[in-house]
């Protein structure tokens, strides 16, 4: 890790652990001024004033899968090219068409999803 | 970049130096980790502050703004035309029960808030709120204000699925899924904007900028992309489906009362304030501006976007589930690849 990047993560971290506490000495502070009365009525889940008669954690639907495995697929492209567009601009227009390409290429990839139905929602 | 900027601003005053503190050694925050980890310690500090009142602020204004919208006069009791109003919600926030339902996860239902409260206000590092002022000038700032925030779609999975309750639930998996599908548009939109700017850092998106132009003339496709999927991504109204009053009866923070429900509030203001103030770096140029200094820009800018976004939600209905995925996947995804394209021959037009 070279020190600028190192220097960067120590700052980060300091700022991250001064968000973290920000929210929580306040939490913990005021434990002791608010009121806690719990009852097991009040702590029963909410539905709509009726007690709860399916669990929550159960299987759910599995459109939501399918659209996570595209989302995976693009993600690693839009890291990818992170990676290339900064130095894009003073790449030559070969260079631009093989970034164009890998671009062309990965959209087939949609559209192969599109077909097979992946994207509906149903 | 020659830009004459009074001293005062081009003053590296963020890193502290301008104390001159005899007694200070002020390079000894920048040699040490225990100094950096101090300086970025005080400059969260300060943030946050900064992120709770500004919450204050937005909490005032959208009330008021709805209530023109409506034809109401919204808070007018607590104090000159209700200017008190928020401050006294905090309080009775405070002092409010905090109840957790006892089927919920504990640990995860404590974790939540803070998930989405501090990646979104970690957001704030690498917003560029003047020309030369970065709060730290990362190398890799664009792809950072992308990552980190994103950490708040697990942070909204996570307390719907704690709280053991079927509206939470769903409104979880709704968030994650909407957050996810409008994630790639929205970084292809700005991955175009990388190709102009020739750097990660957001500091050199301004230099860029003021080279050439505001990018919104030279990317305007990117821009709708951008402005549209931002609007989903920090669930704003017509893209506020995880947690619609009337379906999901506030989907993932149902269970949540109190200082907590109020750490979801603030977590969602902030990431509106910290996604406008990057749309204003990304396309209309940062404190770049005549006259005024560019911090007063910035803010300006900014306010009119954040402004925007308020009135859009008292304005326009909300998507349906299967139409808000289709309008990510079928439209803006594709949109947004040949927006890359695109983008790619005005690179070549510009440079």
């Amino acid at each position: 890790m070279s020190e600028e990047l190192l220097a960067d993560v120590f700052f980060l971290l300091g700022f991250g652990v001064a968000g973290l506490m920000l929210p929580m000495v306040p939490l913990l502070l005021l434990r002791y001024i608010r009121p806690q009365h719990p009852s097991a009525v009040k702590l029963q889940p909410y539905e709509s004033g009726v007690v709860q008669t399916t669990a929550p954690r159960r299987p759910f639907h599995m459109a939501y899968y399918n659209f996570a495995l595209v989302f995976i697929v693009f993600e690693v492209e839009t890291v990818l090219l992170f990676a290339v567009s900064p130095v894009l601009r003073d790449a030559s227009w070969m260079d631009l068409l093989k970034a164009g390409i890998f671009v062309v290429l990965v959209s087939d990839g949609l559209f192969y999803a599109w077909r097979k139905g992946a994207l509906v929602w149903k | 970049m020659e830009v004459n900027w009074p001293d005062w601003l081009n003053f590296d005053w963020l890193d502290l130096g301008w104390l001159e503190l005899p007694w200070v050694d002020t390079n000894w925050f920048h040699d040490n980790w225990y100094g950096l980890l101090l300086l970025g310690f005080f400059w969260g500090v300060v943030v946050f502050t900064m992120v709770g009142a500004l919450t204050a602020v937005y909490v005032y204004v959208e009330r008021k703004v709805s209530a023109r919208i409506q034809g109401r006069l919204g808070p007018m009791e607590t104090g000159p035309h209700g200017l008190l109003q928020t401050l006294v919600d905090v309080v009775k926030l405070a002092v409010k029960e905090d109840v957790r339902p006892a089927a919920a996860d504990a640990l995860a239902f404590r974790l939540a808030p803070l998930l989405v409260v501090v990646p979104a206000v970690m957001a704030f590092v690498v917003v560029p709120f003047g020309v030369p002022m970065v709060i730290r000038d990362l190398n890799v700032g664009i792809l950072y204000f992308l990552a980190v925030p994103s950490v708040t779609g697990v942070g909204l999975l996570l307390a719907g699925w704690a709280s053991y309750d079927n509206y939470s639930f769903l409104g979880g998996l709704r968030a994650s899924a909407q957050f996810i599908s409008y994630e790639i548009p929205r970084t292809l939109a700005v991955v175009t904007v990388v190709m102009l700017s020739g750097s990660l850092s957001s500091a050199g998106l301004i230099g860029a900028q003021a080279d050439t132009t505001w990018f919104v003339l030279l990317l305007p496709l990117s821009f709708v992309i951008y402005a549209v999927t931002t609007l989903a991504e920090v669930n704003r109204v017509p893209f506020d489906i995880p947690e619609a009053e009337s379906e999901l009866v506030a989907g993932f923070h149902t269970e949540y009362s109190g200082f907590r429900w109020s750490l979801f509030f603030l977590g969602e203001y902030a990431s509106l304030t910290t996604a406008s103030a990057f749309a204003v770096a990304l396309f209309f140029g940062g404190g770049l501006g005549p006259v005024l200094p560019p911090v007063v820009w910035f803010v300006l800018k900014t306010a009119v976007i954040v402004f925007f976004a308020v009135v859009l939600r008292f304005t326009l209905p909300r998507f349906r589930q299967d139409q808000l995925m289709a309008l990510a996947w079928k439209y803006f995804l594709p949109l947004s690849l040949v927006n890359l394209l695109l983008a790619g021959l005005v690179m070549k037009a510009v440079f």
